[in-house]
């Protein structure tokens, strides 16, 4: 609760800085006119116009994007603290897989030689959507045996199908020099293009994945005591595992396919919640979407404000921050 | 109760006959028949490689079985839904990894898994239950502190716990001493007892022939996925039987507390 509250407070913040600096409490009257559907439309005066480009710029320009910061940052915390649980490990973060390396290659077609698809606006996150659930499926298809699927031949199947997309983005990188700059900023991430249209797509998405989670969480609890104690006491350990990779795989693609791809992020999140609330899955399941929102939350917002009127890609931001604060943690974490 | 029960088994809790199983094309145990009555102690002993933790693995439906039955409760194994077989069936295995940041009585509730409604939680008997199996092992005054921090001998204790909290009908227990000192290996094996004199029924894979000897109401030697040898420890554990089975000479000294075992070095 104490987290919603600080998010919310972050979001408000969030949306009145910018070029246009508006203060807290105008842009809460903003989203109260908004959310009541009595946007300054009518009406003349200096007065009125003054409100009407607030309106404008609030819902307009920066609540989706904060919205669309904050629902990447939840996709990517909650596929982070599904994947850690699963594979047992800190260190596992949503990109495991190969989503990242599996959007990011077909992205990067998508840029170089979406025009000749005429798939216009939508090609490019439809081709990292498609291009992520296809690889990570791969990667289970590659590493299942029967009906279970054992941890280390995925992960080892995820690393090398992701080194394969990986080199075949660069492939793409060199051989479309031209575009490369477009390819690149797409790798990188960014909330730039933000929209309700987008935030919409992947709201439903963060949805489902938070319910599969939330709905796990018991279980993945259990499955900390190993997969064959699992079994032992009476969970249908491979069901588990299919259901939370699944889910978190959605979560990812969708967040991939609207902001590209942001590191750290997902990595981070759960390992801090974990450190600060403990390993329960109940608790470490949604908190890990409340803190990874606001992260994401306060990155694009950096991302934006530090070099404006230019932007830094949000993936570098992540990173930069991320990394550093990831090595404290570690330090705190083997201290005696 | 002495529990040595019809050969037949027909009043076994865990019944094998000719059971074959392994790993991939591996075969560990060929045709393994054995049973389990209520309130007894069966030992498991064996040379390194001989089959004890498949054959836990098969009880507890981890480890595939290819020809041969196996019963729980005189109900085919084959026809137990996972949480249902957990109910009556718990396992306290080798070396458990420990889940870091969890509390001990966490890990103890656990044990309630297959009883527990997914969606509701445990509830007030659940509660109960954990206290019980954590005052009968002795942990429960360390229910608030967080499991990495115990010693081996707690953390074995804190599993035993969790297996008891189940509930079960049937408990094997795969080398719960080993890594431990002399208490605690006393300990743990006092608790064994305790557990099958309020009619659990208990197999206890242990490579330490002496405490079986002790700890047990009879053994049962296997050698290469067969069992070559069953009945009270001081007749099954025999110089010439030992010898060949673990393929080194030993000494056996009769003693008015049952056989003691070493290595002729």
């Amino acid at each position: 609760m104490a987290s919603f509250g600080a998010l919310a407070l972050l979001v408000v913040l969030a949306a009145g800085i910018g070029s246009v600096r508006i203060p807290a409490p105008e842009v809460l009257a903003a989203v109260v006119r908004g959310a009541w559907g009595s946007l300054a439309g009518a009406g003349t005066g200096a007065q009125a116009e003054a409100t009407r480009v607030i309106d404008t710029i609030v819902w307009q320009i920066r609540l989706p994007r904060v919205a669309l910061a904050a629902l990447v940052g939840a996709a990517l915390g909650l596929a982070g603290a599904g994947f850690q649980g699963v594979f047992r490990n800190p260190l596992a973060d949503p990109y495991l897989l190969g989503a990242a390396s599996g959007a990011g290659f077909a992205a990067s077609l998508a840029i170089v030689g979406g025009g000749a698809l005429g798939l216009g606006a939508v090609g490019v996150p439809l081709a990292a959507f498609v291009g992520a659930t296809a690889t990570v499926l791969l990667v289970v298809a590659l590493a299942r045996r029967g009906w279970s699927l054992p941890i280390v031949p995925l992960v080892l199947a995820g690393v090398v199908v992701g080194s394969c997309l990986a080199a075949g983005t660069s492939f793409v990188l060199l051989a479309a020099r031209e575009q490369a700059a477009g390819v690149l900023t797409w790798l990188l991430g960014s909330l730039a293009f933000a929209s309700w249209t987008r935030v919409a797509t992947l709201l439903p998405p963060v949805l489902v994945a938070g319910a599969v989670l939330t709905a796990a969480a018991r279980s993945l609890d259990v499955l900390q005591l190993g997969e064959r104690a699992a079994a032992q006491l009476g969970l249908r350990v491979e069901a588990l595992k299919l259901a939370v990779v699944l889910a978190g795989t959605l979560a990812t693609a969708a967040a991939v396919s609207v902001a590209g791809v942001i590191g750290f992020v997902g990595l981070l999140v759960p390992h801090a919640v974990r450190l600060a609330l403990g390993p329960d899955h109940r608790r470490l399941v949604p908190v890990s979407a409340v803190w990874g929102a606001g992260f994401m939350v306060l990155a694009d917002l950096v991302a934006r404000t530090v070099i404006a009127p230019a932007e830094l890609p949000v993936g570098v931001v992540t990173a930069l921050v991320g990394a550093p604060f990831f090595l404290l943690l570690l330090r705190h974490r083997l201290a005696p | 109760m002495s529990g040595h029960g019809d050969p037949r088994g027909a009043d076994a809790l865990l019944r094998f006959e000719g059971v074959v199983a392994g790993y991939g094309r591996r075969t560990v145990l060929h045709g393994v028949d054995m049973n389990l009555a209520a309130g007894e102690v069966v030992g498991l002993i064996g040379p390194n490689g001989a089959g004890k933790s498949t054959l836990i693995g098969v009880a507890s439906r981890v480890v595939p079985m290819t020809a041969g039955g196996a019963w729980v409760e005189g109900r085919a194994l084959a026809g137990y839904g996972r949480r249902e077989l957990a109910r009556r069936l718990a396992v306290v295995p080798q070396a458990a990894p420990v889940p870091e940041g969890f509390l001990v009585v966490e890990v103890v509730r656990m044990g309630r898994t297959p009883h527990v409604d997914p969606w509701r939680g445990p509830g007030p008997r659940d509660e109960d239950e954990v206290e019980r199996a954590m005052r009968a092992t002795g942990v429960w005054q360390l229910a608030e502190r967080p499991v990495e921090q115990l010693s081996g001998g707690e953390w074995q204790r804190v599993v035993l716990a969790r297996a008891l909290a189940q509930r079960p009908a049937v408990l094997l227990l795969d080398e719960p001493t080993s890594h431990l000192d002399l208490r605690y290996q006393a300990e743990v094996l006092t608790m064994a007892r305790a557990a099958a004199a309020d009619g659990v029924g208990v197999l206890l894979v242990a490579h330490d022939l002496n405490l079986a000897a002790r700890a047990c109401d009879r053994v049962m030697l296997l050698t290469d996925g067969r069992v070559v040898a069953e009945g009270p420890a001081a007749r099954v554990l025999s110089p010439e039987r030992l010898g060949r089975a673990y393929a080194t000479a030993v000494d056996v000294y009769a003693t008015p507390r049952g056989p003691v075992v070493v290595p002729s070095l």
